[in-house]
């Protein structure tokens, strides 16, 4: 996993929640961020759709289980 | 059949679980597998076996389907068309069974015709066991699961523990544990571990849920004559029934989860005390957990995406985006909450009642942040309590719809619970008096209020300070976790289940209750769903 990846994915969790606090390892999961629950997991789906120029459909969003799984996709995709 | 009548407990499941184990003990895993899908449409045509017909056309239907997803999976469009021919085949009948009445009787409201459809019959759990299939097609569109076996796929539909009402399984989270035969070799541990949890929740069936329903009924019944109904009565009547349908339905699901680890299969958790709640969100990921899951991915996921999607890439300002991706797929998903649990207005709004819940919760939580940022409301002992109470009591108000079998007497029950100005408060030592001998209680519709009320203080009790059944169990992993978040185990020793007598002499205590109460006609809530 590319590292600038995880910082990259950290400041859209940082924008999209509206926290500055949020500070994302490769283990974080939505039970360790609060604000981030089923209501507002799409916003940071189309957030990152939109910075990294990918397509995430339902079942690459299943597959993730943390962060880190989230950023080895984004890595696997853009390069 | 009943999971709490005497021809299941004493012949149908000892013949069933000993003819399973002795099968496998032979070595013939099919055979026991097929032993098992045989006993699970026994219990099924037992009520009527006129129903078997849907169910046995409803499974092979939804196989052959599956195998077609499958063969063709590099074929993305053909492959769409075969899902959007699955799934609509699974809600026409379902639409056909529960809904045609309810549609042709607002028809006929609207259109001033009179259509007469002849009366439709409910199959039992055709809601559970439809939902479950339109999952295993969805999934297996999206390659996560696949079935070759047909025996293996009827046991997914038809496994009698949790056939009639749940819980909800994924094919993906049960079909590895159906075909794991070393797990289905006979262990003392799945027997002890399963049948207490069966007692416990046939106690919390049988003695606590019967128990309060002779102070709930009466109430909702006279309001459906039309009789008005004072305030008192009117809130007792409805804190009865939130404690009849907690602890049916939960009952229900445990001695699910019971009798499936009786044959070393592992059910999803359904209920996670949802009445220590102290949010509505919060209740809904502790409440019915398999439906709710199944819901949001399901419907919410894919609805919020492409209406996010679209909102953003429009670049609409805060409120329209606001409005289109939080309001409406939240009103559009409990519409279909509502609409699932039965054909009736009452259901629908007890929907949308539950989607503006949610969404005054979501305002509330982050308006609170911005505007309200004072240390009340921060996580101190008031804040909990305030957020429980009006958790609580909006859940009070959401089950007189849901039990109501008209809106209009919903709406008596409802008018009376919130007529303020016929509140007497006890303001002198007579008052109480008057209580207890059943003054204020105008209808006598009970024989006593002040046992009522012990019912009611009993069971909230039980709901609020004791711990669930799983937490009880949790040392022994009794169920797949689907709740979000972790179940902790109970903090006092004396209250976590492990093998040894006191709990044995405990867990037959509460086995012998509820076998001298079991009452021949006692259905669970859930079935009719």
């Amino acid at each position: 996993m590319n590292k600038d990846t995880l910082v990259i994915v950290n400041n859209i969790f940082i924008e999209v929640f509206q926290d500055k606090t949020i500070l994302l390892d490769k283990t974080t999961t939505s039970n360790d961020i609060d604000k981030w629950d089923s209501l507002n997991n799409m916003h940071l789906v189309v957030a990152i759709e939109k910075y990294f120029k990918v397509r995430i459909t339902l079942k690459d969003i299943k597959s993730w289980k943390n962060v880190g799984d989230l950023c080895n996709w984004i890595s696997n995709k853009v390069e | 059949m009943l999971f709490n009548s005497y021809i299941f407990i004493f012949a149908f499941l000892p013949v069933t679980l000993l003819g399973f184990y002795l099968i496998q003990n032979r070595g013939h895993h099919s055979f026991s597998i097929f032993w098992l899908v045989a006993a699970s449409l026994f219990f099924y045509g037992w009520w009527n076996p006129a129903y078997l017909g849907l169910l046995v056309f409803s499974t092979i239907f939804n196989f052959i389907i599956g195998i077609h997803l499958g063969k063709n999976s590099n074929n993305a469009s053909l492959n769409k068309i075969i899902l959007i021919i699955g799934v609509a085949t699974n809600l026409s009948i379902l639409g056909y069974f529960k809904y045609a009445n309810f549609f042709i009787d607002n028809l006929n409201a609207v259109t001033d015709n009179n259509l007469i459809l002849n009366e439709i019959i409910l199959p039992l759990g055709i809601s559970f066991f439809t939902f479950q299939q339109i999952s295993y097609l969805v999934d297996a569109y999206y390659n996560e699961t696949r079935e070759y076996s047909f025996l293996h796929y009827c046991l997914f539909v038809t496994f009698f523990p949790q056939l009639i009402a749940g819980p909800i399984v994924h094919h993906k989270e049960i079909l590895p544990q159906f075909i794991r035969t070393t797990v289905n070799t006979l262990k003392s541990k799945n027997i002890a571990i399963g049948l207490t949890i069966f007692c416990l929740g046939l106690f919390k069936k049988v003695i606590l849920a019967d128990g309060i329903s002779i102070y709930a009924s009466p109430i909702f019944d006279a309001a459906e004559a039309g009789v008005a109904i004072t305030f008192f009565e009117a809130w007792s009547g409805a804190l009865a029934y939130t404690f009849q349908l907690y602890f049916d339905f939960s009952g229900y699901s445990d001695m699910a989860i019971g009798l499936a680890r009786m044959f070393g299969i592992r059910l999803p958790i359904n209920f996670n005390s949802p009445y220590k709640a102290t949010n509505i969100s919060d209740f809904w990921k502790r409440w019915h957990i398999t439906l709710s899951r199944l819901i949001r991915d399901y419907l919410w996921d894919p609805v919020s995406l492409s209406l996010t999607r679209f909102a953003i890439n429009k670049e609409y300002g805060v409120i329209r985006i606001y409005i289109l991706t939080v309001i409406i797929p939240i009103i559009f998903s409990f519409f279909w909450i509502g609409l699932w649990h039965g054909a009736g207005w009452n259901f629908i709004i007890f929907g949308f009642m539950h989607g503006f819940y949610i969404v005054f919760f979501n305002l509330w939580s982050k308006s609170k942040a911005k505007f309200f940022n004072f240390s009340i409301f921060e996580n101190s002992k008031f804040s909990l309590l305030m957020g429980w109470s009006i958790t609580f009591i909006c859940v009070v108000f959401g089950w007189v719809l849901f039990r109501a079998e008209s809106f209009e007497g919903a709406q008596i029950i409802i008018n009376a619970m919130i007529s303020f100005d016929e509140i007497v408060l006890p303001q002198n030592i007579h008052m109480i008096k008057h209580w207890f001998s059943n003054e204020i209680f105008i209808n006598g519709l009970y024989d006593s209020n002040f046992k009522a009320a012990i019912w009611i203080l009993l069971l909230l009790f039980i709901s609020l300070a004791l711990p669930n059944t799983l937490q009880i169990m949790k040392k022994y992993k009794p169920a797949l976790e689907s709740y979000i978040g972790e179940i902790v185990s109970s903090r006092n020793n004396y209250l976590q289940w492990r093998p040894i007598k006191t709990w044995a002499l405990f867990t037959a205590v509460i086995f012998v209750l509820s076998i001298l109460n079991i009452s021949g006609e006692s259905e669970f809530l859930y079935f009719q769903f």
